[in-house]
């Protein structure tokens, strides 16, 4: 048949299939204690580019997510096998610092998490454990990192001020702040702004086409439009396996397995 | 398909396709009407025919307002994005459809009370009878969601084209053979040219349901046998 | 925009009436309640208004100023025995707040599961209620017969541990109610877990935990038995060493209150209305401390 093939990409900047991947995920199984969360694993995460991943609850999206800065080896029970290359280097290896590897990988949470102190602090939090700066440069690196959050107007005159003060989209945006001031080199998210209005969120995802000049980008969520809006590659993630991946314009026009496409027409059931 | 977990989606989607198909319907009878009122020069029925176009009109309104509202309500992906998108335009295609019927109607209103010989007007209905195929086809590949029909329809429009290039040197020789003929004639010419536009639009369709049936456009270069328009034989 | 005209539902069905045995039942049950809440709350005042009626009465600048009286003398005041109170009190709450914070965030950050931190948890639980009697009886054959003579140092250990289990729990209580996802957010910005629990989870407990020490140093202010045993009481200056006897305002009042003499009485009353007053500041304290928090 001749016909051509034209896929759309709903957001605003294209797939760009030539960027390299900056995190290569291999053969990764998960386990929480003796079940098997994630199986087998395959996955690349292109350079300045945002990927998201989408699937019914308890597919295994977060968890994979939290495979990327090991953040689950907090509880003694969870253990991930495989390899995930981030630059080329397997940070499941037992011997990658997992301090330095999580001041490399932003993370944001679904509920804000501001710590209790001012506004300042929690922006400099990272910087003051991991590096020695001066006060000038403190100053400087948290004022870009709040501008690069899209809030410095708001709390410029009021940085002392507590931060869990600030409105819900406000905190999300001062976690992200947080996790900009430490120059990553991914940024993962995961369902950021599923606790948020609907304003709140659009501030946030306009933040993260912003961030996406710079940094990688993961983002596991359940609304499927949001996918669709930010992300340039979407992978569907089902009974811990990833059933789907592709050009984002792809697996919501023209899915093509069943499962997605059941998925994400809302016919899953 | 598996129905969606929010049931009334599936209303919504389901009343997009019925409303898509009594459009079909009024049109595919619309056609039929002109094409008989043009065999027996019946007045009456022309004027039949020109009055139905504005209610296809109205059903395609309709259409576009229901399938907008379904979109801002539902946030249709995939499939279900493709199946409304699907509904505007053919929606488009078809009221299009009854605006070429109704000009045909016209065109009979003014030839009425010809009486030149029937023969002349064979030409016409075999190219019409032809058309009123492919669209009686092309909306059963609608309603099935059928691939194969619709691409028949896709890459028998040649044959149309290669019908109408005949038919117009045919009228053109009634022409020359008898200058009473040429008024008629020229009327039948467009009655001709507005028929073939009807099978263009069947073919949209046909893209149409490609696109809704695998989510990628035809793009290729339809196939083409109007030689019509080239200056060497139109001239 | 067209009035909308908006139809009257169909006349439901008939609603369901409350049967009569249940009325009856609920206005039984409330006036039993009321009843029974206010013996209770009778009862209490009574005892705050006979406390504040004969302490204010014996209340004078004397109580603060003068030692306690010998026997038969007269007048004289509790300055001795309220600064010892304070001082034993100081001592319990010094030794006991870092060992209690530290064992109740083992308890919620490091232990969690672990059989070491079950058992913990249960040997805290029976300290918790234990008599408080028995801890001075131990204090007493840990630090007062080996050396020969009762000490405030004994009785600032005995307070202490009344004072710990208090601060282990509600420290551990505190800390676990700090939602996981913040220390998950410590640890992702790369901070290994003592920066975690050092700078995240003990400010985000800070209200609590402080109000676990606020209550605890209530609870040992008022406590009499264990200092019988340890620091004892007596009617003079104690020692800046703080050997031998330290008077103290609960034993004070114990002794003054089973006494013949009427000005002991009366200063037994001036005592108890002291350390019921500094109780009841002690807890307006912590709870202020905890709406503050919840505000923020």
């Amino acid at each position: 048949m001749s016909a051509g093939l034209a896929t759309p990409v709903p957001s605003g900047r294209a797939a760009d299939e030539s960027a390299p991947s900056r995190i290569a995920v291999r053969r990764l199984d998960f386990y929480y204690g003796d079940a098997h969360a994630l199986k087998g694993i395959e996955l690349d995460f292109r350079d300045r580019h945002v990927t998201a991943l989408i699937g019914p609850s308890g597919c295994g999206k977060s968890t994979l997510l939290r495979c990327f800065n090991r953040i689950y080896s907090l509880y003694p029970d969870q253990r991930a096998t495989g390899e995930i290359n981030i630059d080329g280097r397997n940070i499941l290896s037992d011997d990658v610092d997992v301090n330095e590897l999580r001041a490399r990988i932003g993370m944001v949470f679904q509920k804000p998490t501001p710590f209790p102190m001012s506004i300042y602090d929690n922006v400099a939090f990272g910087m003051r454990l991991n590096e020695r700066l001066s006060r000038a440069d403190t100053d400087a690196r948290v004022e870009s990192a709040l501008r690069k959050a899209a809030l410095w107007d708001e709390v410029k005159d009021k940085l002392a001020r507590s931060g869990t003060g600030l409105s819900g989209g406000q905190q999300q945006r001062l976690c992200i702040a947080r996790a900009v001031a430490q120059n990553p080199e991914v940024i993962l998210f995961d369902e950021p702004t599923s606790a948020l209005d609907p304003i709140s969120t659009g501030k946030i995802e306009e933040l993260i086409e912003q961030l996406r000049s710079e940094f990688t980008i993961a983002i596991v969520t359940h609304n499927m439009q949001q996918a669709a809006r930010i992300s340039q590659y979407t992978a569907f993630m089902y009974l811990g396996e990833v059933v789907e991946f592709g050009p984002t314009g792809g697996i919501f026009m023209n899915p093509a397995k069943k499962q997605t496409h059941d998925y994400v027409t809302g016919r899953f059931g | 398909m598996a129905d969606h977990i929010v049931r009334s989606f599936d209303r919504d989607l389901e009343s997009l396709r019925s409303s898509i198909a009594a459009m079909g319907g009024i049109a595919e009878k619309q056609l039929s009407d002109a094409v008989a009122a043009l065999v027996r020069r019946a007045a009456s029925l022309a004027q039949a025919v020109i009055a139905v176009a504005a209610s296809l009109d109205g059903l395609q309104r309709e259409i576009e307002e229901q399938a907008v509202m379904t979109i801002a309500r539902r946030q249709p992906l995939a499939m279900d994005l493709r199946e409304v998108v699907s509904a505007i335009r053919i929606s488009g295609d078809i009221e299009r459809i009854g605006d070429m019927s109704k000009n045909c109607g016209k065109r009979v209103l003014a030839i009425a009370d010809g009486f030149q010989a029937q023969r002349i007007v064979v030409g016409v209905q075999s190219i019409a009878d032809l058309v009123m195929d492919q669209l009686k086809v092309v909306l059963d590949a609608y309603a099935q969601h059928d691939l194969d029909k619709a691409l028949d329809v896709w890459n028998r429009d040649g044959a149309i084209d290669a019908l109408y290039t005949s038919l117009f040197r045919e009228l053109l020789t009634y022409m020359m053979e008898d200058p009473r003929n040429i008024s008629f004639c020229a009327h039948l010419l467009f009655v001709a040219k507005n028929v073939e536009r009807i099978g263009d639009h069947t073919t949209n369709i046909a893209e149409t349901i490609h696109y809704l049936v695998t989510g990628r456009n035809l793009t290729a270069e339809r196939p083409k046998d109007d030689r019509t328009t080239h200056p060497e034989q139109a001239g | 925009m067209p009035d909308v005209a908006v139809p009257n539902a169909a006349a439901p069905a008939e609603w369901g009436r409350v049967r009569p045995g249940r009325r009856a039942a609920d206005r039984v049950l409330r006036a039993f309640s009321v009843c029974v809440s206010a013996i209770g709350v009778l009862a209490l005042g009574s005892i705050l208004g006979m406390l504040l009626f004969r302490g204010l009465s014996a209340l004078g600048p004397g109580v603060f100023t003068t030692v306690t009286p010998g026997p038969g003398s007269q007048d004289g005041g509790l300055a001795n025995a309220i600064a010892g109170s304070l001082v034993l009190t100081a001592i319990g709450i010094a030794v006991a707040t870092p060992i209690g914070l530290l064992a109740g965030t083992y308890l919620a950050e490091y232990g969690r599961g672990s059989r070491l931190a079950v058992s913990i948890r249960f040997v805290n639980d029976v300290l918790l209620s234990a008599p408080s009697i028995l801890i001075g009886l131990f204090v007493y054959t840990l630090m007062v017969a080996p050396f020969g003579t009762y000490s405030g140092w004994a009785g600032g250990a005995a307070l202490a541990i009344i004072a710990i289990p208090v601060i282990v729990r509600t420290t551990e209580d505190m800390l676990s109610l700090v939602p996981a996802t913040l220390r998950e957010a410590g640890a992702a910005l790369g901070a290994p877990p003592s920066r975690v629990i050092t700078l995240v989870t003990w400010r985000a407990a800070r209200a609590g935990i402080v109000t676990g020490i606020v209550l605890a140093t209530a609870r040992i202010a008022g406590e009499t038995a264990p200092l019988l045993f340890t620091a004892l009481n007596n009617n003079f200056w104690f020692a800046g060493n703080l050997v031998g006897g330290v008077s103290n305002l609960p034993v004070t009042i114990y002794q003054f209150a089973l006494s013949p003499y009427g000005n002991w009485q009366e200063l037994a009353w001036a005592g108890a209305l002291l350390i019921t007053a500094a109780v009841l500041i002690l807890s307006v304290v912590a709870r202020h401390v905890i709406r503050k928090d919840a505000v923020r």
